[in-house]
């Protein structure tokens, strides 16, 4: 047989293996079980980082139970500063569209040693997988597991009371911002629906919840809780019977900060940013080195069904194995490459 | 000899994925930064919109780029009897991997970095003057502007099939193909040049299967399991 199955191997390679049975699809069970549920606090059996170098975390998951896979929180709190007295507090913020996710360079889940799913690029990824969800699922769920900042809303210019005229309400040519959007976090106007009043009070920080604290007041921050199933395409529907299973390793590795030597107009990639872009002293201003305020966790739901549905799982491993289908996503890059003249119409590149 | 004007740049991809059930493709584009030119181009803006160097997003963002058009060849066959270079279409066809692309007006599409498109976003001061450099206006479209154009190409037959077994695109021995082109700009203005480098980010998803048993776990690829 080659590699690739004609469809009738197809058939025959399918019911060797037994379907995935309704406790591990990760939906609503259309019968009446027995479960208990256990969460747990997970602490890593391995974690380093600096802002420099990045760094690598390593969770081990005891094997019992089913794993509530989808709901499998990563939390983690990021702060401003690496030692004592460093850091600026509430000065720095996390990228717009992913929030905390721009922490994760790269996330992968072993069993007995076998990748079972790896996601390279994680927080891009999920830059375009969120562009899928609804505007209020970004702003109202996301945005608060995450502390990203999707949230949209309407400005309208208005004539203030008591003022002169704006001039753009009688001539009206040249002035368009008559209704434009606004994200909520990078312009903050007066009310809802409101312009800025004057150039003197317009507001650019984000808010107090998604600003990081600098070092000293670490563990008063945002908290970073980033659901597997948000970044894992395995972990949406799929639960693991980690009791039945070799041992499971979560390995997550981080994206690198700023050297804290690192003006601010010389970083190019980051996973966190300004809290203000418009702040003056920004542009040549360091010390934007990041570090966790604590290591990470992994908040887990175990769900303990009664003994006649274990034995069933048990035994369907034992005798023929399970078999889940599952999305995986792999990176590859290319370039399109700069013009240099060489070509007069068109330059050919292959990559 | 560089010549001044606007030229067509193309480029070529070879994707791979013998074998693989692929089930959607999306392409994320960023200026490169990190090259001569691009060093000299980093803070350039377009219509005020800082697809480059962006002080908010990074790099974590996918800019829309003058003039786009692109194509895929998969199992040797032209998906498009045109190149793509329809914006609302280009929206239409990403759209198809999930439910839809929600992004803001003028995120996807600026039509070519044209100021009355982006206009929608934010970029006034309080008079509604057009601004896009001063500390108090709202910097909504500086950082928004342009900056969600993903290139989506779904394989699925049915998005409500999930990961069953066939669902996706089964790929010969012939390499998925993307064929990209774009517009750089080169100029005596040295303000004006476009001509960096481009990376492209691509991420292919393709179903897999586990199976679980009491010594491990196997995975594999495509329909053949080991």
């Amino acid at each position: 047989m080659t590699d690739i199955a004609e469809s009738s191997d197809v058939s025959a390679e399918m019911i060797k293996y037994e379907d995935v049975p309704d406790l591990l699809k990760g939906n609503v069970v259309q019968r009446a079980v027995n479960v208990s549920v256990e969460t747990n606090i997970l602490e890593p059996v391995s974690h380093q980082y600096t802002s420099e170098l990045g760094g690598v975390t390593r969770f081990v998951l005891p094997a019992k139970g089913v794993i509530n896979m989808p709901s499998v929180a990563l939390c983690f709190e990021i702060v401003n500063g690496a030692a004592a007295g460093e850091g600026v507090d509430r000065n720095l913020a996390f990228q717009l569209d992913c929030g905390g996710t721009a922490m994760i360079q790269r996330i992968t889940v072993r069993c007995g040693g076998q990748i079972i799913s790896r996601v390279d690029e994680c927080a891009l990824y999920n830059m375009v997988k969120n562009k899928f969800k609804s505007q209020q699922y970004r702003q109202n769920v996301l945005d608060v597991r995450h502390t990203a900042s999707n949230n949209l809303a309407l400005k309208v210019l208005r004539n203030p009371a008591g003022t002169v005229a704006q001039v753009g309400f009688t001539l009206g040519s040249g002035l368009v911002g008559y209704h434009q959007l606004i994200n909520t976090e990078l312009d903050q106007t007066n009310t809802y629906g409101d312009n800025i009043l004057s150039a003197a009070n317009v507001e650019h920080a984000k808010q107090r919840n998604k600003s990081l604290r600098n070092f000293d007041n670490r563990g008063t921050g945002p908290e970073v809780a980033i659901r597997l199933a948000d970044i894992i395409p395995f972990f949406i529907n799929n639960q693991l019977p980690a009791f039945a299973m070799a041992q499971l390793e979560i390995e997550c590795e981080w994206h690198r900060g700023p050297a804290a030597a690192t003006t601010y107009a010389n970083i190019n990639s980051a996973p966190i940013c300004a809290a203000d872009p418009s702040a003056g002293g920004l542009a040549a201003s360091t010390g934007h080195n990041i570090s966790f305020a604590a290591p990470p966790f992994l908040s887990i739901d175990y769900l303990h069904y009664d003994e006649n549905e274990q034995a069933k799982i048990a035994a369907a491993v034992a005798n023929n194995g399970y078999r889940f289908n599952f999305t995986e996503v792999v990176v590859t890059k290319g370039i399109n490459p700069e013009y240099t003249g060489g070509v007069k119409w068109h330059s050919y590149c292959r990559v | 000899m560089v010549l001044n004007g606007t030229h067509i740049v193309e480029s070529n991809h070879l994707l791979g994925m013998m074998g693989k059930e692929v089930k959607k493709i999306y392409v994320v584009k960023n200026w490169d930064l990190n090259s001569a030119q691009g060093q000299t181009e980093k803070d350039f803006t377009d219509a005020g919109c800082q697809t480059h160097r962006n002080i908010q997003l990074w790099d974590l963002k996918s800019a829309n780029i003058r003039q786009e058009k692109y194509n895929f060849i998969v199992n040797n066959e032209r998906l498009y009897n045109m190149d793509v270079e329809n914006p609302s279409l280009q929206h239409h066809y990403t759209s198809h991997c999930e439910n839809n692309w929600q992004v803001y007006p003028a995120q996807f599409d600026t039509l070519n970095f044209n100021a009355d498109a982006l206009s929608i976003l934010g970029n006034t001061q309080d008079a509604g003057t057009v601004d896009n450099t001063n500390g108090p206006s709202c910097f909504t479209q500086r950082i928004m502007g342009g900056n969600a154009h993903v290139i989506g190409l779904n394989l699925d037959k049915y998005n409500e099939m999930g990961n069953a077994v066939g669902n996706g695109t089964l790929i010969s021995t012939a390499p998925i193909e993307f064929r990209y082109s774009c517009a750089k700009i080169e100029s005596a203005v040295g303000a004006d040049v476009r001509k960096a480098a481009i990376n492209l980010t691509f991420f292919i998803e393709h179903r897999r299967s586990l199976i679980i048993t009491q010594l491990g776990v196997k995975v594999a690829d495509g329909m053949a399991m080991v």
